[in-house]
């Protein structure tokens, strides 16, 4: 019986209860009541006894019987067998019109392009079928997953290279498909034209061109597309008072604070797991969660492959507050409460203190200088990262398995603070054009920073640009779909900066615009199409062979002086240089820049920085 | 005790027994020819198509070779159907007003794909690849027929799987020279007993399976 129904008899109980006390009860003999409510003897009650199952006791008297419906499906199934015994009708063969060249329907074709995830990208090659992608995997001729490095007898050696992808790439090619994507333009929830939203976004824009664009902003994600990063900041030339915001909820903000912390400027790592000996893992899941893994895990596999060639494996040591994958893999793993995490990552740095085994582990790594590895996990605080940078430092790992370049992003930024300014200028009503480019920040904001519907209220004119029909949505005048990656022009940099062209498998399903689409708005030539944004910039910024791009990186506040550039990443095994035609052969080039599924050595220089004093 | 039955009974008792095996026997003969029958098969049965197609024109008269418009037919597992483009690069010029030819130059217009009726239909459990057969010696006549003799496309051969182990259990009955597969004329009969010892020769000659290998299950039906 459920509470409910107690809470009403209570009363009935009292009354019954003390009736019986005063000796007024008509009963005779003794009474035995298993249960309050059977002593109150409440209407309740005795409806409960009656009906055994009172929640289902109607299904045993309906008229479809359990026995006549077994008997129906048993005929079904039946009669279904007998229809496999039937002529098959005729079969239609329906070609071509005009068949597509290399289209040879039942083979598939590949084609190279990469999957864009937290900004960056994992290079694949897809599989289409008769014009439909199918599969995704990674592209073994990319320089992430190049040939060069695995050891000569590795089983899973591809002659090319390592085909490897994530769970979150394999699953991209079901978002392509996803029925629940948004699928037309609306205006307040009525469906209108990509031309008539162009239209009103001229229009606000020619208010807001005399006051330099003051009441425009833009919010996005983290921009690592050198494209649409250049895109980015020709608007910016030309409205210089608009502001460019970028947020996403699962940033590397603590790692981004703590280089700063550490070096003085942000910084993109990446490490060499093949040349370590010795690594210790600062709740870094390294093997599963960082822009890299799949590399990563690659390297450390070889690494802890014991050939006649490489005798000594490597040893990991993890210290997490949370069981991780990394942690699994480990040699010694210690969970440390998340409260006594600085304590432990000071006593390693320092070599004292601490519980026994961080003497032994400091002991360790000091006598592997520079060959050895430490690395902290995204969700630890900068000053642990700052730490580590200290120790690699001290170690003698940097330019040697841990190497520094430019951040990924065109313009890193801190997303909290970036946000935090946005929000300051919704509410102080500076805001008159807010154009939200990805994302979804008004589910995922952080509480003291909601983007509340009063909040934007204050906000005139409110697009969205998103694959789904989402919360933050609801909250804006304009939603555009986006296009899915597989279905759009663009450029984006894998874990160690070298980009890869972004080629549609398809046509939009649901007419979607890329970010570059809707950016271009905002400029003079309004009108460009996706492919020729991402050409005519590669046109402009095509790196020359064995030279490479010094990308046009705004590092705020970076002391160049300290940094210098190195010509390339010192492991790099000579890539295949397809640009070796003429200079001015652009159009070859992009046809073999496309076809391999990298822009050959445009992976970010290395960068020797000194560490700042602290 | 007298007899229940008269004597006369036996006889009935025999023809009964008898005839139940007899009619037992006809029943499953009559299963099994109607099984191999072309009411079953769908062999010789000529199918009319939406375009009054004839290849005994344009192979036999006019010698176009089959990979003209069948162009996949020695890469993919399909030898392929023609583009409406295709048929377009000839019926441009020729017979350009022929009212046989209007639905090939409506799809052209219209860029609505001609829908052909399937001759050739095997199970979907049977896996058949035509690259693989034409690679190694299987002409197309040896399935298809005299192609070059049919007005209106018909289905030449059983396509029962008793037909297909004919050939897998004894290819060097069939194969023959890789420049002769598109020959309409060439048959192994017009070789008499020379085709066994040319087989056997182009068995080595085109690397052909073992016939543990062509006559394994799962070689067909993976």
């Amino acid at each position: 019986m459920s509470d409910s129904d107690r809470h009403i008899n209570f009363k009935l109980m009292r009354d019954h209860l003390l009736a019986m006390e005063d000796g007024k009860d008509s009963r005779t003999g003794k009474q035995y009541w298993r249960s309050l409510e059977e002593l109150a003897d409440s209407p309740v009650f005795q409806e409960f006894i009656v009906r055994e199952y009172p929640q289902h006791a109607e299904e045993w008297n309906d008229p479809i019987e359990r026995r006549t419906f077994i008997k129906l499906m048993g005929a079904s199934m039946a009669l279904a067998g007998l229809s496999g015994c039937v002529f098959q009708p005729p079969e239609k063969i329906v070609p071509y019109i005009k068949q597509p060249e290399e289209e040879v329907p039942g083979k598939a074709l590949f084609y190279a392009t990469a999957a864009p995830l937290f900004g960056a990208a994992t290079p694949v090659l897809v599989r289409s079928n008769e014009g439909r992608p199918t599969k995704v995997e990674g592209n073994p001729d990319h320089p992430n997953n190049r040939p060069g490095d695995f050891p000569v007898d590795d089983p899973a050696r591809d002659p090319r290279g390592s085909s490897a992808t994530d769970i979150f790439t394999q699953a991209s090619i079901l978002s392509l498909y996803d029925p629940d994507r948004s699928q037309t333009l609306t205006y307040r929830e009525d469906i209108r034209t990509w031309t008539s939203f162009v239209g009103e976004m001229r229009s606000a824009l020619d208010e807001q061109r005399p006051k330099q664009g003051a009441g425009i902003r833009f919010l996005t994600e983290n921009i690592t597309s050198p494209a649409l990063g250049a895109q980015m900041k020709e608007l910016l030339q030309a409205l210089p008072q608009a502001k460019w915001h970028q947020y996403e909820p699962a940033n590397r903000d603590n790692a981004r604070a703590g280089a700063v912390m550490a070096l003085g400027q942000p910084v993109n790592i990446t490490y060499r797991f093949d040349l370590a000996d010795r690594i210790l893992s600062l709740d870094c899941d390294f093997l599963s969660c960082l822009p890299g893994s799949l590399r990563y895990a690659r390297d450390f596999a070889a690494k802890r492959r014991v050939t006649e060639e490489n005798k000594n494996m490597s040893r990991l040591y993890v210290v997490e507050t949370t069981p991780s994958n990394t942690g699994a893999k480990a040699d010694h793993q210690w969970c440390v409460k998340p409260s006594e995490f600085e304590t432990i990552a000071r006593a390693l740095a320092s070599g004292a203190g601490g519980p026994e085994w961080v003497q032994a582990v400091a002991k360790d790594l000091n006598q592997h200088k520079g060959a050895s590895i430490v690395v902290a996990g995204d969700q630890q605080p900068p000053i642990i990262h700052a730490l580590v940078h200290a120790m690699n430092s001290a170690l003698g790992n940097v330019g040697k398995t841990v190497f520094y370049s430019d951040p990924l992003e065109v313009n890193s930024v801190d997303n909290r603070e970036s946000f935090q300014d946005l929000i300051k200028d919704i509410d102080a009503g500076h805001v008159e054009l807010l154009v939200i480019i990805g994302g979804n920040p008004v589910y995922n904001a952080p509480n003291d920073l909601k983007l509340t519907f009063e909040r934007l209220e204050k906000v005139k004119k409110r697009v969205h640009l998103s694959l789904y029909k989402d919360e933050t949505t609801q909250f804006c005048h304009w939603h555009i779909p986006q296009t899915h990656y597989l279905e759009s022009w663009g450029d984006a940099r894998s874990y160690d900066g070298t980009v890869t062209i972004l080629q549609p498998l398809i046509l939009p399903l649901y007419d979607g615009k890329t970010p570059g689409e809707m950016l271009a708005i905002f400029s003079a030539q309004y009108d460009r199409k996706p492919l020729d944004l991402v050409k005519n910039y590669w046109q402009a910024n095509r790196p020359s062979a064995g030279q490479p791009i010094a990308m046009q990186q705004q590092v705020g506040g970076a002391p160049q002086a300290s940094s210098q550039s190195e010509s390339a990443r010192p492991s790099a095994s000579p890539t295949p240089s397809p640009s070796a035609s003429a200079a001015g052969d652009f159009e070859s080039w992009w046809r073999q820049t496309i076809h391999d599924g990298f822009v050959p050595n445009s992976a970010l220089p290395t960068k020797h920085i000194q560490r700042a004093p602290t | 005790m007298p007899q229940i039955f008269h004597h006369s009974t036996n006889a009935l008792a025999k023809i009964t027994i008898y005839g139940a095996i007899f009619v037992a026997a006809i029943a499953l003969w009559a299963t099994v020819e109607l099984n191999r029958s072309s009411w079953n098969t769908g062999q010789w049965v000529e199918r009319q198509q939406p375009v009054q197609f004839s290849h005994k024109h344009h192979v036999g008269d006019d010698g176009i070779d089959c990979r003209y418009c069948h162009t996949s037919v020695e890469t993919a597992a399909s030898a392929g159907l023609p583009s409406t483009n295709t048929c377009m690069n000839c019926h441009k010029q020729i017979w350009a007003d022929s009212p046989y030819l209007e639905p090939v130059r409506a799809s052209f217009r219209t860029g609505k794909p001609i829908e052909w009726i399937r001759v050739h239909d095997l199970p979907d459990y049977a896996y058949f690849n035509h690259s693989i057969h034409v690679n190694k010696g299987v002409g197309c006549s040896t399935c298809h027929g005299k192609v070059d003799e049919m007005p209106i496309a018909y289905q030449a051969s059983s396509l029962q799987m008793e037909w297909c182990l004919e050939c897998h259990r004894a290819p060097e009955r069939f194969v023959r020279p890789k420049k002769e597969v598109f020959n309409m004329s060439w048959r192994p009969e017009n070789k008499g007993s020379d085709q066994l010892a040319e087989g056997r020769r182009l068995l080595t000659e085109n690397k052909i399976q073992g016939k543990e290998i062509l006559t394994s299950c799962s070689t067909c039906h993976r």
